[in-house]
Parts: structure tokens; C-alpha cells; sequence
């Protein structure tokens, strides 16, 4: 626990340090104190000990010379007055105990003479278990002393003990090792404090730029720590703060990575050395449907259809090997199964020491591409069949065109050729060319009019028209053209005026032109039938034959332009130029009305014209049929 | 600084010596003792409470001045024991010191009654205790009676 806290914390291993430097400097200094202050007290205690056993011998001389008890008593009882004094003994020059002065209990062995020398000290155990000192001195006659040079050893008058109670000096040993073990605690603690206080002011600035860099390797670099001190923290703050403008203005942070990842159009998926999912960006999600965190550590596998993921397949001769895709078509597989087609690149990104690190596939949808593709080629298509279609009908028409003019000229020369014919075959002649030219007539002025109505140029008239009398004169000359087939004509039709807004003679050419194909399509014997019928707004005119009919497959196109139903029963001669219905078709939609055919093979075919009745024509609003025939 | 730690380790032995001054009440035959000073002492009789105030420090003179020289006998005689008892209410080797002071309150001590008699017979602001029996066996008229006491 101690040494994590240790090693985490840099204000803590200082601390530490400073502890430990600051502990043994102090301990030093205390035992230094206290063995000195106690070496001192020894010695003081030493000297008192025998100043003290010195002086009562000198100041007992007199007394011991008088045998004076009271006196020596009264000595005693004033110099034995001390904290330490536990007993004074006063000997006799027999050896005997004189006086016995105490606070203490003294057995009869503590009493006896040590005997060891006229002044002596020494540390003892006294038989009841004080520990003393003890002080002796002898007592010297001054009179024996002045004689000292003469006499080799004078026999002292007696002996003077004093004991020293070594507990008090051990008490106040005990109280010097307190207090100064006391005072470096002291120092200790508040040096430690001032030290923990300055420290914390110096290291302060560490904590935000841990944050910092720790922001910073996220990838966000808008950093800045506050400048505290001028120290060399202080210069590192001061270096963070420039590293990090200096790595915004000259690289690109995470972050500003990130958005353009994000708004890339085109979808982005980073996998992992073992084909893992390892990100995807928002495009990727969006197009295959899933969650960031369905795809994150998924096998690659998951995106791409069965089998077909480009990842796959041997790593030494895949894209480990090449390195990159360049722009394939592949499919990606969406979070519901669907099948995205896709351009797909893909490139491996190594580190500096070429270990792999993760590929980057970059892919684009292109389903609307393909689509657009099948659209052109259809268009393309559909241009190709409208060519062919108007060379084929360039081809017709020059055929068709030449043709009755090789017929006229035939004509002319073989009545020109030889002698003299009768009036009746020059006639006959003639009428023939007539004949041929008035087709040649109607195919010119069927292409002039288309010609017009492409250009926009045709005049429509807009003028209240009855299309009874319209019909009626149609139906007289579709009697005259279905009894050249051998056919009949047949109208039908409510002798109401049915006016429309529109141009007579458009409307005629219109119903001309379908009686007109009715009637070439009919069999002999067969009947064109024209019915009217009138409903609220509009009138449907329906002209019916029961002639060979359309194909199917042609049905559709009869009202495309130059479009020819292929005969199978008459010569090309007799067919159409292609152009009639087409006409027919402008000129109903012209009236803002509309045209249908329905046709059913070997059994007839029905064109339907529905013409806008003119609003004067057409019953109020405000008026059932009912009313309006009462009205009338 | 109350109570010196020998004394305290010595529990057992102090009981000990509790129960034998209880023996020695309940058996022994009743003795006197008595409280002597020297004959030119002033003081003619003194009170229990005084001798005691002298013995645990609390006075130091006698009324004219001089110092008051405490004789005691040796803890383990009898008559200490009696007398601390009976006079100090203490047990015999109580430490007692002088008023306010850490300074021990000493006394001549003297091993046998006769040496009392002899020593506070010789010495003017000596006090001392004796067997009462004794003291008339021996008395030389050196010292006098200031408080003698029953011992139940």
C-alpha cells in the first residue's frame, strides 16, 4: 500500500524524502542534545555529590574534634537538606556508625564501612532496593594536616557518607529525553507542515497539466494550463501551453479527424489486422442500417454477402500483399439483407515498422449509378428502335412515293406509245393518273401537316360546331368508300346537334381518317360501324369494324408516327402511310379529348374518340337531365 | 512524588506488616509509650496532632527557633511501627516531605530506646518516642514526657 502510494505520487515520494532527511537530521540533532544535557547532569551530579560530602567533612571537623553531636546533627540537617539527599552517615575514627541521619530504611549492612580510601564515590544498591550514589569523604584534623609533611599518614578523626538518590536524577533524565523528543516531534511536524505547504504550492501545477496532456492524447488540443511560477514547472506549463498551439496550427487534431470522417459522404469502415470490425462512420451506418456497436469487433463478414468479402482469402496474397484495392464493384450486405452494390477501395495502413494496423475501406453506394446506367442504355435502346423505325419509314415513304409515280409515268408512256388510241382508253388513261396523283396528293399533305403540327404552326379553330352534321357527312362518304370494298357503313347516332368547340374540318379529316383505315381493314361484306353516345360532359364517338384486326404486340405502337402494322393479307400498296392515326391521335387531343383503340385479331378492331362537349352543350349543375328535357 | 515506587511494590510485605501489628494489638499485653524531648525543651506537653505536623514536615522550629531534630527509630522496630500508626496514621517507612518542596524530611535515626534517651538527653530541639516501660527503667532525668500514649 505504502510503496503504491509511493510510486503514484510525486508529492508524496517527496514528502517521503524530505521525512526521511528531515526524521534523521532531527533525531541526530536530539541525541546529540540529550546525550550532552545528560553527560552534563552525570557531571554536575558527580561534583554536587562530592562537593556536598566535601563540605560536611570540613564543616565537621570542629565537631568531630568536640565530639559535638548537636552540632554535627544541626550540620547535618542543614546541609543534607536537598531533593536528592536520602541519608547522611557520620563515622567515628573506630569505624562506627556515629550518626545516622536518613528518610530512607538502612539495614545494619548499609550502615557497615565500606573502608575504601579517604574519598571515594560510587553507584549502590542498598539491601531495601534504593538505588543511590554514594559520597565519601573523610574528616581530616586541619591540625593533622599542617602536620602532614612531618607524619607519614594521619589516621583521620572519621568519615562522612552521603547518599544520593540517583532516582531523581533518573526522573529528570526521563524528563530531558521527553521534552526534547518532544521539541523534534514538534519540528518535525511543523517543518513538515511548511514543507508539505511549499510543496504543494511548487507542485500545484502538475495536476492540471496531467489533465491536460491526458485531453490532449484524446485528441483534443485546445489546452492550456495556467502559468503559476517562474520555476521550472512554471517553464513546463509555459512549454505545454506553446506545444499545443504549435500542434494546432501544424497538425490536425482527433477531433477536427473526426468531422471529416463524419460528413464524408461515401462510407468509411476501419478493420482491425484480423478482419474486425474496428469503426465505422456515420455514411456506413446509415446505408447498411446498423449500430455503431452491432458492427464494432464483428468479423468483416457481417457486411458483405456470403463469400464475397474481398478481405477474405489468403493474408499473404490478398490485400496484405497488394496493399491496396483500387475501385472494385462489390456488394455490401445491409443490416435487413439487402444487397448494396458498391465501388469499393480498400488500403492497409502500416505503422513505421510495417506492422499492419488496420485497413481503410472506403466505398460508395452506386445503386443510383446503376440505375441511371439501365435508364441511359433503355433510352439508348428505345433511340435505336426510334432510328430504325424512321429509316424504315424514310425507305416506306420514298417507296411509296415513287411508286405511284412510276405507276403515272407508266401509264402516260404506254398510252403515249404506238399509234392512236380511242378517246375512251386516253380517258381511262387519265383517270387512272388522276387517281394516282390524289394519293400522291393525300401522302404530301399528310406529311405537310405533320410537318406543320411538329412545328407548332397548325391553327386549330375554336368555333361552337355540331358534330351531327359532322357524321353525317362522313357516314355519306364512308357509304361511298365501304361500297368500293364492299362493304357497309353504318351511323348510329342521337339526332342531337352535339356541339363541340372545335375546327369542322379537323374533325372531319379525324373521323375520315379512322372510317377511312375501318374501311381498308374490313373484309368484304363486312360492316363499319359508327355509334355515338352522349354522356354529361363529352360524347364518345366509337367507329367498329370487324376486319382482321391488330396484332397484340403492335397494339401500342399504332399511335407511335411512321409506325406501319404489318400486313399479311394486302400489298404494301394498299397500306397506309403510317401517318393516319397519328393524326388522328394530334387532332382528338388537339380538341382536348382523347383517342383509344382496343383490337382483338381476326375479329375487328374499335377506335374510341371522346370529344369535350362545348359548356353550352353540357346540363347545369344545378339541373338533373330530367329538368333540363322538361325545360326544353 | 507521593508515594515512593519501592513502597509500592512491597504491597505483600506491607500487608504482612499490617497483619502483624494486628497480632501484636491482639495478643500482646497493652504497652505505653511516650513522646520525650530534652529537659531545657520549654514545652511541657505536646499534642498528638503537633508531634505529627513535626514528623511529616509540616513544622521545622520549635517556638523559640531552633530547629526541631526528629528522632526516629529504625522502620522495623516495634515502636516505630506503633507510632507512625498511632500519631502519623502511616505506615512505618512513609516517605514524607517537607511542605511545597520535594526535599525528603530526615531524622537521626537511632536503633535501640535507650539510644533515643541518650541522643534527645544530649541534644536541645531533639524529640523522640520511647517504650514508657523503658524509659523508667533508664531514666537519668535528661529528658521529659511530653505525651505518652495508650495503646489499645
Amino acid at each position: 500500500m505504502l510503496t503504491l502510494l509511493l510510486r503514484n505520487s510525486l508529492s508524496h515520494k517527496l514528502m517521503a524524502l524530505f521525512f526521511a532527511v528531515f526524521f534523521i537530521s532531527v533525531s541526530g540533532l536530539t541525541f546529540f542534545a540529550y546525550t550532552s544535557s545528560r553527560d552534563s547532569m552525570l557531571q554536575e551530579f558527580k561534583i554536587r555529590g562530592r562537593t556536598l560530602a566535601k563540605a560536611i567533612a570540613s564543616e565537621a571537623r570542629t565537631y568531630y574534634q568536640e565530639q559535638d553531636i548537636e552540632g554535627l546533627t544541626s550540620l547535618l540537617q542543614s546541609l543534607g537538606e536537598g531533593e536528592d539527599v536520602v541519608a547522611i552517615l557520620a563515622y567515628q575514627s573506630s569505624k562506627t556508625t556515629w550518626i545516622e541521619f536518613s528518610g530512607i530504611e538502612l539495614t545494619v549492612d548499609d550502615l557497615g564501612f565500606p573502608d575504601i580510601g579517604d574519598v571515594w564515590q560510587r553507584d549502590v544498591a542498598l539491601q531495601k532496593g534504593h538505588k543511590v550514589s554514594e559520597f565519601g569523604s573523610a574528616v581530616v584534623d586541619s591540625s593533622s594536616q599542617t602536620r602532614k609533611g612531618s607524619l607519614v599518614a594521619a589516621s583521620p578523626a572519621g568519615w562522612v557518607r552521603v547518599f544520593l538518590d540517583r532516582r531523581a536524577l533518573q526522573q529528570r533524565l526521563n524528563a530531558l529525553i521527553f521534552k526534547t523528543l518532544l521539541i523534534s516531534a514538534l519540528i518535525t511536524l511543523v517543518g513538515g507542515v511548511v514543507f508539505i505547504m511549499l510543496l504543494k504550492r511548487s507542485l500545484r501545477v502538475i495536476t492540471p497539466l496531467i489533465e491536460a496532456t491526458k485531453k490532449v492524447a484524446q485528441g483534443n488540443l485546445h489546452q492550456t494550463v495556467p502559468l503559476l511560477s517562474r520555476d521550472e514547472l512554471g517553464e513546463l506549463a509555459r512549454c505545454f501551453n506553446s506545444m499545443t498551439e504549435q500542434l494546432l496550427t501544424t497538425t490536425v487534431s482527433k477531433n477536427y479527424v473526426d468531422n471529416i470522417i463524419r460528413s464524408m459522404i461515401d462510407t468509411l469502415i476501419v478493420f482491425n489486422p484480423d478482419c474486425t470490425i474496428r469503426s465505422v462512420n456515420y455514411s456506413a451506418l446509415n446505408l447498411l442500417g446498423y449500430e455503431e456497436r452491432e458492427l464494432v469487433g464483428q468479423p468483416a463478414a457481417i457486411v458483405f454477402p456470403p463469400n464475397e468479402c474481398p478481405l477474405d482469402g489468403s493474408k499473404n496474397l490478398g490485400i496484405f500483399a497488394h496493399g491496396t484495392i483500387d475501385q472494385i464493384a462489390t456488394t455490401y450486405r445491409a443490416k435487413d439483407g439487402r444487397n448494396i452494390p458498391m465501388l469499393f477501395s480498400a488500403a492497409v495502413m502500416k505503422n513505421e515498422d510495417g506492422t499492419i494496423q488496420g485497413i481503410a475501406c472506403v466505398a460508395k453506394d452506386i445503386t443510383e449509378l446503376k440505375r441511371a446506367e439501365e435508364a441511359i442504355q433503355g433510352a439508348n435502346q428505345k433511340l435505336k428502335i426510334l432510328d430504325q423505325l424512321r429509316s424504315q419509314f424514310f425507305a416506306d415513304i420514298s417507296h411509296e412515293l415513287r411508286t405511284p409515280l412510276t405507276v403515272i409515268r407508266g401509264e402516260a408512256e404506254v398510252t403515249l406509245r404506238g399509234k392512236d388510241k380511242s378517246l375512251d382508253e386516253y380517258k381511262t388513261a387519265l383517270g387512272r393518273i388522276v387517281t394516282l396523283s390524289n394519293q400522291l396528293n393525300k401522302l404530301v399533305s399528310d406529311l405537310l401537316f405533320l410537318a406543320r403540327s411538329e412545328a407548332n404552326a397548325l391553327e386549330i379553330g375554336n368555333q361552337p360546331t355540331p358534330l351531327f352534321d359532322i357524321l353525317q357527312e362522313v357516314h355519306r362518304e364512308a357509304q361511298v368508300l365501304a361500297m368500293r370494298h364492299g362493304a357497309v357503313a353504318d351511323l348510329a347516332a342521337p339526332t342531337e346537334p352535339l356541339v363541340v368547340e372545335g375546327d369542322p374540318y379537323r374533325l372531319q379529316q379525324l373521323f375520315m381518317t379512322l372510317i377511312d383505315n375501318a374501311v381498308n381493314y374490313s373484309n368484304q361484306g363486312g360492316t363499319v360501324a359508327i355509334r355515338v353516345s352522349k354522356s354529361d360532359n363529352d360524347v364518345a364517338v366509337i367507329i367498329a369494324d370487324d376486319g382482321q384486326g391488330i396484332p397484340p404486340e403492335d397494339l401500342p405502337h399504332v399511335f407511335e408516327r411512321f409506325y406501319r402494322v404489318k400486313r399479311r393479307h394486302k400489298p404494301a400498296l394498299h397500306s397506309g402511310s403510317g401517318l393516319g392515326l397519328p393524326i388522328a391521335k394530334w387532332i382528338a387531343e388537339a380538341h382536348g379529348g382523347t383517342i383509344s383503340i382496343a383490337s382483338v385479331l381476326d375479329k375487328g378492331t374499335t377506335v374510341t374518340v371522346q370529344l369535350p362537349l362545348s359548356s353550352a352543350e353540357r346540363p347545369s349543375n344545378h339541373f338533373s337531365p330530367d329538368e333540363q328535357e322538361l325545360q326544353r | 512524588m507521593s508515594l515512593s515506587p519501592h513502597t509500592r511494590h512491597r504491597w505483600p510485605e506491607a500487608l504482612a506488616i499490617a497483619a502483624a501489628i494486628w497480632l501484636c494489638t491482639a495478643f500482646a499485653h497493652a504497652e505505653t509509650f511516650a513522646v520525650i524531648v530534652n529537659k531545657n525543651n520549654p514545652s511541657n506537653h505536646l499534642s498528638a496532632s503537633t508531634i505529627a505536623s513535626m514528623y511529616r514536615g509540616e513544622t521545622l522550629h520549635w517556638q523559640g527557633g531552633d530547629r526541631i531534630k526528629l528522632v526516629n527509630r529504625e522502620i522495623s522496630a516495634e515502636t516505630r511501627q506503633t507510632f507512625y500508626f498511632h500519631v502519623l496514621n502511616a505506615k512505618p517507612d512513609q516517605v514524607f516531605y517537607r511542605q511545597g518542596t520535594p526535599i525528603p524530611v530526615q531524622s537521626v535515626i537511632e536503633r535501640s530506646d535507650d539510644a533515643v534517651v541518650r541522643f534527645v538527653g544530649s541534644i536541645e530541639g531533639a524529640i523522640g518516642y520511647v517504650s514508657l516501660s523503658r524509659l523508667k527503667q533508664i531514666d537519668e532525668g535528661l529528658v521529659k514526657v511530653v505525651l505518652t500514649i495508650e495503646k489499645p
